[in-house]
């Protein structure tokens, strides 16, 4: 037994002995191990640490220290120590033989960021400092208790020059996000969304009201994007524009969001958890007249028998109707005469907000398993999110299960994969242009009924006719959207010699949606008393809708780093591939069999059928020289295609040029102690070229006849939707410079970008007007050009940290022009919306999307003129109305500010964002005051405003735009690390979080942050029916063993 | 060299991949659920599909004529009242004169569906030769002949002129142009109908309701009408042409359009809810003495009914798949009855008498429309004549989409021109629309405004 086991020994050995021999002769194993630390002394956890040229690296560990165990040639190499926040360090070692390195290092502060690697592509990242072009970071951190379960909404206030709108404050509202203002007309001017090298969808579907009709550029629904669970996300990167656009040109003139999800790290395993209560409530009650008067007489108010008196506001009871009281006559400019009536009667008015609001409840719950070593890395995650909505009956809940492995195989070969599956479901009710928007309803109906009172068989009562009443929409319908989504990637990345990066990606993003909708047969008579339809659905409705939405990309990128004496170089090429295919059903019936929720029970089922189909691709080639790490110079090209566009017009050629230069890093800076004051500074520019390849739709440049039904017979029309062979793909040029500067030893830095964003080359994509006599109403074309031009200002700094204090503060400050600059069509195109209204415009000189309508007449101080009676005179020339430009719904300015207060345990986090210089057109005021149950209704009421005053206002679209600025108190949140209580444990934290608390704006309405035109690029600042963004408080317990 | 290869082979083969890849995305994706425009001008079949979606066109929805004729033609004399005032372009419409702009978008819809269909039923006649058989061949022209004469009629109605080429910067033509191009396209296919019949295949293919023979007769005697009082003097050749005309139709025989609740009648839709416009009152908005003296008319609650303080449509308007008339019987007879008087000889006016007679005191009216009058007593000369038959006219056709094309052809009291007070007499608040703006700031050839 003894020999044999000392033969094993001896075979051992002699084993050892060969490697070590082998080693001997050409490699020697290397240890080299220390610690990392701060300036103020702490440990840095999860700081890398690289041995360069080579394979091999770590990174530190809870306590901050390092080891790493490899074999190396005799040589020079560089220890290269990096972490977020902290400017990088290099150490040089020499390797001789078998050796022992022990280097401890103390990393500094890097307000800008500078040596941190940003991911520029799919699976491509550099150091900040070698880019000529702003990429804006978030780290998981800061979208840890924000208040939200939504990815983008984590992210308002955090990117400097992005423009984050909740457009709908229900609990799957969506959320639209602007990189440097609105950058295509046609299609959307959202950012490409990339998830560890996968293209995602952001699409925004409504699948649950598919009636809603907010008009062709509208884009209303839950935008996909809350899928994603942000407890899931490390690092958002964020490319603003077309001039970083070498590796995503052709989808990048929107900006490109690059998030990189949680992987396991090697070391102990470790188990993260949290857990959230939520609390939402309605932050700001419009006005409700509760004034007991209404005009007109007593059978006016009865609900039912006299429909549409609408509080007689506008309207003229006469004679022949009962009314026998005093007429007040009025002739408005446009000739429409009115013979108000003027007497009064009792009623008791009611504020509906009482019953559509409630305060809603919600939870967030994350855990994650990770760890790993050398070879293995892994992370499972699982998430349960639920809130609920504000208006009675809506709520969002999400499931998320995730996985991702990382299996390196060799010093040359590792294979990734991820899984990340979703299950969201939303109860939900439209919101904007619909009779079923509870938030319409209480605007649109007359409040001097009481909607929960019953008739003796228990049903709810009518209330206006024509209207539903809004306890009906809370409780008679029903709408919902469930989705199932998988998103997937396999990536290979290969390092075959020192130097050289073979990184391919497969990604796959496959979302299933089923949209339910059913609103019940009213109970009340009076919109129910024939066998027919309105657009109220008196008879029931139902709807069953399904989708799927499919992409697939294929990414290969090959990059080669050399170093020659201070020259170093990389080069890259690559090629991407994407299919995309999105199809579904619309099946809406209605005339409903009682008891049935399907359209199964519908007398009457439209269904139609969409499926869209497109690829685009692209290669391109991208080398960027460093020089003694001090200058870099970046030249790109690309070219993309897209089968969207015909085929002589679909590949284009984008180039992209950029230089950084490092200022402090040339020995004059500390020869001549600018060091003393400007700690660093860095100078860059770049510019480039970026393409809209989904600017039109797939079959958008086709001439086509559509089917459609009459009278039970299939019948086809010619589109008015002329064709376009020639149409070519929309093309903008970025060009921006800027300083990034830090002072103080790095304890204030200070970035500048200046940019100037142009749709080129006349390429501008519009649906155009056409004469109709030309055969056709629309056609797309590359009719003009727009611009976007601005600078973006960020400042961040420490202005104490000490032992105990870590105080930081940071702001910034965006200003933005959009300006269509050139058009081929110069007449105004009027933009179809929710409103019905022509006062959404596209024209050359105007901003995107501008507010266009009649005006008031004012004198030479500014006032509006009033006639003889005391009410508003507007423009009008005598024959008709006089229209202008009167609103614009892009602001001037983008702010926000914030600080992080950090005493021993206990952090304290400030965050302040806002726009302003916008304005919103307000369609739910009016709405209010016309039905009469609005403050300036009251008035004419009251006789505080002359009878007719609101009729006389009724029609200037002036009277609806507002200032829509605001700077809203985002987030305050307090955080205690709370003290070890067990020892599993190895950290814990319970934080207290406000959202959207406080919000500084004159708005009259909920909040000027919001649009019925949901996500869309030219529709923006519209409010009509659109739920409010709650205020939210969340309590969050968070635990690492 | 080999070194060079070995070293950048992997480059090599890479971009040849790329170039493979590259030149592989040729693809071109076809929407499963649209037609190209090319196959249906070679196929029969299609040209019957784009025959029933003629009157797809014409008839279903908002933006159809069969909404914006009534809708306008009531409003321009005074025969609707707004409900709800947000319904902006309605407003516009009460209010008349300088309220109604060329952003309204009643009066773009109009044109614009008026200008497709008759684009639509151009591309049929000028593929006709596709069809091989006889009836299939002249039921594809009846039809295009039918929806051409009733879009370019509408538009003759409501638009000084009319543009009858499609073309970019299309020329513009006079009313009177446009009605004979209307007339001589209706003719040529009465003159086919006469010796051949469509073809029950081409009847399977669009929506059942119409008899095109007496349709085509009766077109022709609604728009040689209106063309012998195009230029404002009366021409008695088309007048004789309308008696003819006129005279030809089976009354007893209907053509309507027919809804279903996936294919609305928007005007019914519209008019049930209440919610946009209401009937103003039992006037019907008829004016100085024209008003009937109320319970007197049987036709006026034939009509309308009151709803609170509302009065809501009956018949073509009653819901959203009530059936619309393409004519009505007795517009036949008040045509015969209105030229009549206009050639005013002894016999004419005897003749004249006689048809509006047929009317006051018709009880066998196929659709119910029946007056239940006396006979006509007044005096027998052309002008208190056709005071009673534009009465009649009004009473007979309620709602019909001609309100505003007689109250101007029987030269009923017009508008007052802004700055200038409204006429509280004057029986229209329009004489025809502006021009919308999509075709004035897209078409340099567009006509100026009229200026009321």
């Amino acid at each position: 037994m003894t020999t044999l086991l000392k033969q094993g020994n001896r075979l051992r050995f002699l084993i050892a002995s060969l490697f070590i021999l082998i080693g001997f002769a050409s490699q020697a194993q290397v240890i080299l191990k220390g610690k990392v630390t701060g300036p103020n002394g702490t440990a840095i956890s999860n700081a890398s640490v690289q041995v360069e040229p080579s394979n091999a690296g770590t990174n530190t560990d809870a306590s901050g220290n390092y080891s790493i165990t490899t074999t190396l040639k005799p040589g020079k190499y560089s220890l290269v120590f990096s972490s977020v926040g902290y400017k990088g360090i290099t150490k040089n070692i020499t390797v001789t033989g078998s050796d022992l390195f022990d280097n401890d290092v103390t990393l500094s502060a890097d307000p800008l960021a500078m040596d941190e690697v940003v991911v520029i592509g799919s699976s491509l990242s550099q150091s900040r400092k070698q880019l000529g072009n702003t990429v804006n970071s978030v780290t998981s951190k800061q979208l840890q208790n924000t208040g939200s379960g939504n990815l983008s909404a984590a992210l308002q206030g955090k990117v400097p020059g992005a423009q984050i709108t909740q457009t709908s404050g229900d609990p799957a509202g969506s959320i639209s996000i602007r990189m440097r203002g609105t950058s295509t007309i046609s299609g959307s001017s959202e950012p490409l969304y990339v998830i560890d090298g996968v293209i995602v969808s952001n699409a925004t579907v409504n699948l649950s009201s598919p009636f809603v009709d907010g008009g062709r550029e509208s884009s209303i629904g839950t935008n996909r994007m809350a899928d994603i669970n942000p407890n899931d996300i490390e690092k958002i990167d964020i490319i603003p524009g077309a001039a970083a656009g070498a590796i995503y040109g052709s989808r990048a003139n929107n900006g490109v969001v690059l998030i990189t999800t949680k992987k396991g790290k090697a070391g102990q395993m470790k188990i993260d958890f949290s857990t959230s209560y939520i609390s939402n409530s309605l932050r700001k009650r419009v006005y409700i007249s509760k004034y007991g008067k209404m005009f007109g007489l007593e059978k006016l108010t009865t609900a039912g028998t006299q429909p549409y008196a609408l509080g007689n506001i506008s309207n003229a009871p006469s004679a022949a109707q009962g009314y026998t009281g005093t007429i007040t006559p009025y002739t408005r400019q446009d000739g429409t005469l009115r013979n108000f009536a003027s007497d009064v009667v009792d009623v008791s008015r009611n504020d509906y907000q009482d019953d559509l609001f409630r305060n809603a409840n919600g939870t967030d719950n994350y855990l994650s398993l990770s760890g790993g070593n050398d070879k293995t890395k892994y992370l499972i995650s699982g998430g349960y999110f639920k809130n609920e909505g504000i208006v009675v009956g809506t709520d969002f809940r999400r499931f998320n299960l995730k996985t991702r492995i990382e299996q390196a195989f060799s010093n040359k070969l590792t294979l990734i994969g991820g899984f990340n599956y979703t299950n969201s479901f939303a109860n939900e009710l439209p919101n904007g242009n619909s009779f079923t928007s509870p938030i319409n309803s209480m605007n649109i109906t007359n409040n001097t009924f009481n909607i929960k009172g019953r008739d003796v068989t228990g049903n709810l009562r009518q209330v206006d006719g024509g209207r539903v009443n809004p306890i009906s929409i809370l409780e008679e319908s029903k709408f919902s959207t469930g989705i199932n989504r998988v998103i997937g990637d396999l990536q290979f990345k290969i390092k075959p010699v020192v130097g050289l990066n073979i990184d391919y990606i497969l990604g796959i993003d496959n979302i299933s949606g089923e949209g339910l909708g059913f609103i019940g047969r009213y109970a009340y008579n009076g919109i129910n008393n024939n066998n027919v339809l309105t657009a109220n659905r008196p008879i029931g409705y139902a709807n069953n809708s399904f989708y799927n939405n499919f992409q697939i990309n294929n990414d290969l990128n090959i990059s080669y780093t050399k170093k020659i004496r201070k020259i170093s170089s990389l080069t890259t090429i690559g090629f991407n591939h994407q299919y995309l295919k999105n199809s579904g059903v619309l099946s809406q019936g209605e005339d409903m069999v009682i008891g049935v929720t399907s359209t199964n029970g519908a007398a009457n089922i439209t269904t139609s059928y969409f499926d869209n189909r497109l690829q685009t691709y692209g290669g391109f080639i991208q080398e960027t020289f460093g020089i003694d790490d001090k200058i870099y110079l970046t030249a790109a090209g690309r070219i993309d295609g897209s089968t969207v566009f015909p085929k002589d017009n679909r590949t284009f050629f984008y180039p992209k040029l950029s230089a950084a230069v490092n200022l402090s890093d040339f020995e004059f800076w500390s020869k001549n102690k600018i060091d003393k004051i400007i700690s660093s500074a860095r100078l860059r520019t770049s510019w480039g070229l970026a393409g809209n390849l989904t600017g039109i739709g797939p079959y958008d440049r086709f001439n086509s006849s559509n089917p459609g039904i009459v009278n039970n017979t299939i019948g086809l029309n010619i589109s008015s939707l002329i064709g376009n062979p020639v149409i070519e793909p929309e093309r903008s040029s970025e060009f921006e410079f800027g300083i990034d500067l830090s002072f103080l030893k790095n304890r204030l830095g200070l970035t500048f970008t200046n940019y100037s964003k142009k749709i080129i080359n006349n390429s501008l994509l519009v649906a155009r007007t056409l004469a109709p006599s030309s055969g056709g109403d629309t056609k797309f074309e590359n009719v003009g050009n727009m611009t976007n031009k601005g600078w973006e200002l960020a400042i961040n700094g420490t202005p104490v940290v000490t032992k105990d204090i870590n105080w930081s503060v940071f702001a910034s400050l965006n200003r933005n022009k959009n300006i269509i600059t050139a058009s081929t069509q110069v007449a105004p195109i009027f933009l179809s919306n929710a409103l019905g209204a022509n006062s959404f415009i596209i024209q050359a000189g105007q901003p995107a999307g501008a507010f266009y309508g009649n005006y008031f007449e004012r004198d030479a101080s500014g006032n509006i003129k009033l006639d003889a009676g005391g009410r508003t005179l507007s423009a009008y020339n005598g024959t008709a109305p006089m229209l202008k430009v009167i609103g614009s719904p892009h602001p001037d300015w983008i702010t926000s500010f914030g600080t992080t207060f950090e005493y021993k345990k206990l952090s304290l986090n400030v965050l302040f964002d806002g726009a302003i210089g916008q304005e919103v057109f307000n369609a739910d005021r009016r709405t209010r005051q016309g039905v009469g149950i609005g403050d300036l209704s009251e008035k004419e009421l009251k006789g505080e405003l002359p009878r007719g005053y609101i009729f006389s206002l009724y029609v200037t679209e002036e009277w609806r735009v507002e200032s829509g600025s605001y700077i809203k108190l985002r987030e305050l949140g307090l955080t205690y690390q709370l003290p070890s209580f067990a020892k599993f444990v190895k950290n814990s934290s319970i934080s207290l979080t406000g959202r959207n608390l406080l919000s500084f704006d004159t708005y009259d309405g909920y909040d000027p942050e919001t649009n019925a035109g949901g996500n869309s690029s030219v529709l923006r600042g519209i409010d009509f029916g659109n739920v409010p963004t709650p205020r939210t408080v969340q309590l969050t317990l968070r635990a690492s063993f | 060299m080999k070194i060079l290869i070995k070293k950048y082979s992997i480059y090599f083969s890479i971009i040849s991949v790329l170039m493979i890849l590259l030149s592989s995305c040729n693809k071109e994706y076809i929407n499963p659920s649209s037609v190209p425009t090319e196959v249906i001008s070679a196929n029969t079949e299609s040209l019957m599909n784009l025959a029933a979606g003629l009157q797809r066109r014409y008839t279903v929805g908002r933006l159809s004529p069969s909404y914006n004729l009534p809708v306008a033609g009531g409003y321009s004399v005074f025969a609707l009242r707004t409900t709800n005032t947000g319904n902006v372009a309605e407003t516009a419409l009460e209010a008349g004169r300088g309220a109604i702009n060329n952003g309204n978008s009643i009066v773009s819809s109009l044109w614009t569906q008026c200008l497709l269909g008759k684009n639509e039923a151009e591309f049929i006649l000028k593929n006709l030769s596709v069809a091989t058989d006889a009836g299939d061949k002249v039921g594809l022209k009846a039809y295009a002949s039918i929806f051409y004469a009733l879009n370019v009629g509408a538009l003759c109605q409501f638009y000084e002129k009319v543009p009858l080429t499609t073309a970019i910067n299309a020329s513009f033509d006079s009313r009177e142009d446009a009605l004979k191009k209307v007339v001589q396209i209706l003719e040529s296919v009465d003159l086919d109908l006469a010796s051949t019949s469509p073809s029950p295949r081409f009847l399977t293919r669009v929506p059942p309701g119409i008899d095109a023979k007496n349709a085509v007769k009766a077109l022709l005697a609604r728009f040689c009408n209106m063309l012998s009082m195009v230029t404002g003097t009366y021409n008695a050749t088309d007048g004789n042409k309308a008696i003819t005309f006129a005279t030809a139709v089976d009354i007893t025989k209907k053509s309507e359009f027919r809804f279903s609740p996936i294919a609305i009648n928007a005007f019914g839709d519209l008019s049930f809810s209440g919610n946009v416009y209401s009937v103003v009152n039992q006037t019907l908005g008829l004016k100085n003495g024209l008003a009937p003296t109320p319970g007197s008319d049987p036709r006026v609650l034939f009509y309308i009914r009151p709803v609170g303080a509302n009065f809501l449509m009956n018949f073509h308007g009653l819901n959203n798949i009530a059936p619309i008339p393409l004519y009505l019987p007795g517009e036949m007879n008040l045509i015969i009855a209105e030229n009549n008087a206009r050639i005013n000889t002894p016999a004419s006016l005897t003749l004249s008498v006689n048809a509006l007679n047929a009317i006051l005191t018709k009880t066998t009216d196929i659709y119910g429309v029946n007056a239940l009058q006396p006979s006509y007593s007044g005096t027998v000369a052309t002008t208190n004549l056709l005071t009673e038959i534009y009465k009649q006219r009004r009473l007979e056709l309620f709602l019909t989409g001609m309100e505003l094309e007689d109250c101007r052809r029987f030269n009923r009291l017009g508008p007052t021109i802004p700055p200038a007070a409204v006429d509280p007499t004057s029986e229209r608040n329009r004489n025809f629309y502006p021009y919308p703006l999509t075709e004035r700031t897209n078409n340099t050839n567009t006509p100026a405004d009229p200026v009321i």
